[in-house]
């Protein structure tokens, strides 16, 4: 019975994910991105100098990792000034702008073509490779 | 009022009325017969005048202008002013008209002036001039100047001084003491002759280790005087401080009897200083270390003997303006000129506080403070001498083989530099990466020159373009302010004129905003200058900064674009270009239209005529 009651916790949370994923939270989600200024380093698309798409760097691994990350960054008094990720508490983002705000970046996505289906950078490559064989 | 009685009231209480008054009063005046060319006029019969008496038949000015001329000096930017309008007169009438050495350049601001002298050197390796007005010219160009200081290059400024006949607060007493702080060397002399021996004595100490601007306030009496028989004085080329012939033979031995040995080039003088180091590395065969992504003036990045080599043990590093391991030659810092000059300890901080120790010289073994440049010569020669059948067999399979590795890991650095720029290929706004790849091709096999300083647009050059030139990329802004690039690229657009050459700026949206009019100097001279607009629509580092802030304080981190941001309304930089009369388009927001669009501007640049694109960007 315990066994059972497990299951339909797993399987309430997992039918929980989609309605927190949907149209108005990703719409509130991708105002929060903008606001507060996430695209600065990670790009208007996810894929900036930082990149946050593809969960390249794993804080999107997890919802809860994801909040975690935003509270725990550093909140000391900065003598230098900083670029690195800013701390986000619940007072400036609350725990649903911070879910809302992970199913946005979830929609992102960068699927690049490889270098051989861009011409520029298959150019640069095989013109590279041809002036140093001479 | 009639006329005549508003005439009468203009005139009434004039000396000319009283001088009619008394006219009137004496009857005993008698009128002179007319004169015989009075009479032929009467008659018609006009003829000029066989000599015009001018001010001066040799004013001092084209003396100024010769000094200029033999110095080489190619260009002379200014904005106008009356101080100095004895020396723009000759600078435009003195020697073929209109004079072209040095080419008189119209600045829009003083400080647009000072950045251009600040790029050209960069690339040239030679000193601009510039002229500014009294005290309020010097103080538009002042942060220019600090910059140019800081990044030790040689400017050679003219700063015109009328003391009697214009407004008081335009001059004083020491104008050269508003930068005094941050400049090389002044003067104020007080006599044309004097002049003239301090134009040649900026000339030397700008181009002098510690490189700088150097400032010499010249009266306007001095320009107009007649300088009758005074002759220019001969010029004496500065002396370089190098390292002596037994310093010089011990480096040649080390390198010589090294088994790996290296050497790590930083910032030489001129290109003259890089084709030595070129040849001091093809003699010893060692590795390299450049600087070539960093600044101008340094070892070609892609020469066979750049890169890490066959083997990073090495057993012997040499530094050239650059600190090696074993050996370094690094001209004197700035803080040589601090003792004497800086009072305010402008931009010094380790003065104040003697715990942080100067920047230079880090491995504090065997430093020699010469010029890396001019002891470069010393060195080849002594290591010639010890040159053996032997050692040149070791030395060209040593060659050989860093060759091979070097090749190697281009290939591999660059295949991982490529899957880098790959990310956000397809992005709009335009991912930096791809604004820099996509010109790439377009311009390699051309003769080009970076002007913009990269580092707010993630320096994608770097890795991915060859920076083979003494000019290829010309560096930081100097202090980091503001406003530096648009004037810098105009300087180097001035370079390139006559070289066949063409400029790329990658050019960030709020630096444009301190001095567009370099656009408007760009258009009326036709510099070939292409101009790609990095729009990120705000100041982009301030932005990153001020969410940290926020964060740090937890106030709301949904506001930092107030002050930070260039919304409401989005500035149209091709209109801004159009309006100075450089042809321009955009903005470009799909990548997709990157190449067609920089094909125009090429081809634009390359008949001679500047281009601006304004390219919606990622924000770094």
């Amino acid at each position: 019975m315990k066994k059972l009651s497990l299951y339909i916790l797993i399987l309430t949370v997992f039918l929980y994910v989609p309605t927190i994923n949907s149209a108005t939270n990703i719409s509130s989600g991708a105002s929060l991105y903008l606001d507060h200024g996430c695209y600065s380093c990670h790009g208007y698309n996810g894929a900036g100098r930082h990149p946050i798409a593809n969960n390249v760097s794993g804080i999107m691994t997890s919802e809860t990792l994801f909040i975690t990350f935003l509270r725990l960054r550093a909140d000391i008094n900065p003598l230098k000034p900083s670029n690195s990720m800013p701390n986000y508490s619940a007072a400036v983002i609350n725990d649903q702008e911070a879910k809302d705000l992970y199913a946005y970046i979830n929609t992102l996505t960068d699927k690049p073509p490889q270098i051989e289906n861009i011409p520029t950078l298959k150019n640069i490559l095989e013109n590279a490779i041809r002036k140093t064989e001479k | 009022m009639g006329t005549s009685a508003s005439a009468a009231a203009v005139i009434g209480s004039g000396s000319n009325a009283n001088a009619q008054a008394s006219v009137k009063k004496d009857t005993t005046v008698s009128i002179p017969a007319p004169s015989p060319s009075q009479l032929d006029r009467d008659v018609g019969v006009i003829k000029p005048p066989t000599s015009i008496k001018r001010a001066a038949q040799r004013p001092g000015s084209d003396l100024m202008v010769q000094i200029l001329k033999d110095l080489n000096i190619e260009f002379i930017a200014a904005n106008p002013a009356s101080s100095f309008e004895g020396l723009q007169e000759s600078i435009i009438n003195y020697g073929p008209i209109p004079n072209t050495m040095p080419e008189l350049i119209t600045a829009l601001h003083e400080e647009s002036a000072v950045d251009m002298a600040h790029g050209y050197a960069k690339c040239e390796g030679a000193p601009m001039a510039v002229m500014l007005h009294g005290t309020v010219g010097l103080q538009h160009a002042s942060m220019a100047i600090y910059q140019a200081y800081h990044d030790k290059t040689p400017v050679i400024i003219i700063v015109g001084r009328d003391d009697k006949f214009f407004r008081q607060e335009q001059t004083a007493n020491d104008i050269a003491g508003l930068t005094r702080a941050f400049t090389k060397w002044d003067a104020q002399p007080t006599s044309l002759k004097d002049t003239l021996a301090a134009i040649q004595r900026a000339y030397k100490e700008a181009i002098t280790p510690p490189m700088g601007p150097t400032v010499i306030v010249i009266d306007t009496e001095f320009q107009k005087e007649e300088a009758g028989e005074l002759k220019i004085p001969t010029y004496t080329p500065p002396i370089f401080k190098t390292i002596n012939k037994k310093q010089a033979k011990n480096i040649a031995q080390n390198l010589m009897e090294a088994k790996n040995p290296r050497m790590q080039v930083g910032k030489l003088r001129t290109p003259e200083g890089i084709l030595n180091a070129i040849k001091l590395a093809e003699l010893s065969g060692c590795s390299v270390r450049t600087a070539a992504t960093s600044g101008s003036m340094s070892f070609p990045e892609r020469h066979p003997q750049s890169g890490k080599g066959d083997d990073t043990n090495y057993d012997y590093i040499l530094g050239l303006e650059s600190d090696g391991a074993d050996v370094s030659i690094q001209g004197p810092t700035l803080l040589s000129n601090v003792e004497n000059r800086d009072l305010t300890e402008i931009g010094f901080g380790f003065i104040r506080d003697p715990v942080i120790p100067p920047r230079r010289n880090l491995s504090g073994k065997n430093d020699m403070t010469a010029d890396a440049e001019a002891s470069l010569p010393i060195i080849i020669e002594q290591f010639k001498r010890l040159q053996t059948q032997e050692a040149l067999d070791k030395i060209s399979v040593r060659i050989l083989r860093h060759e091979i590795a070097n090749i190697e890991s281009y290939e591999t650095e660059l295949k991982k530099t490529l899957e880098k720029k790959r990310k956000g290929w397809d992005s709009s706004p335009v991912s930096l990466a791809r604004l820099y790849s996509e010109l790439w091709p377009l311009i390699r096999d051309l003769d080009w020159c970076l002007s913009s300083p990269t580092v707010f647009s993630s320096r994608h050059h770097v890795g991915l373009w060859d920076h083979n030139k003494p000019y290829s990329y010309l560096g930081m802004h100097g202090a980091g302010g503001i406003g530096y690039c648009i004037g810098a690229s105009a300087g180097a657009g001035l370079a390139a004129k006559e070289r066949n050459r063409i400029v790329i700026n990658i050019q960030c949206d709020g630096d444009l905003n301190y001095t567009p009019g370099s656009l408007w100097t760009a258009a009326h001279h036709k510099l070939p200058l292409l101009t790609i607009m990095h729009n990120n629509r705000g100041y982009h580092q301030e932005v990153m900064y001020l969410h940290y802030m926020a964060g740090v304080r937890g106030r709301g981190s949904d506001r930092m674009h107030i002050g930070t941001t260039l919304r409401e309304p989005f500035i149209d930089y091709a209109k801004l270009a159009e309006a100075y009369g450089v042809q321009s388009e955009g903005p470009i927001e799909n990548p997709e239209e990157l190449t067609a669009a920089y094909k125009r501007g090429i081809k634009t640049v390359l008949s001679g005529e500047p281009y601006l694109i304004d390219v919606i960007t990622e924000p770094r």
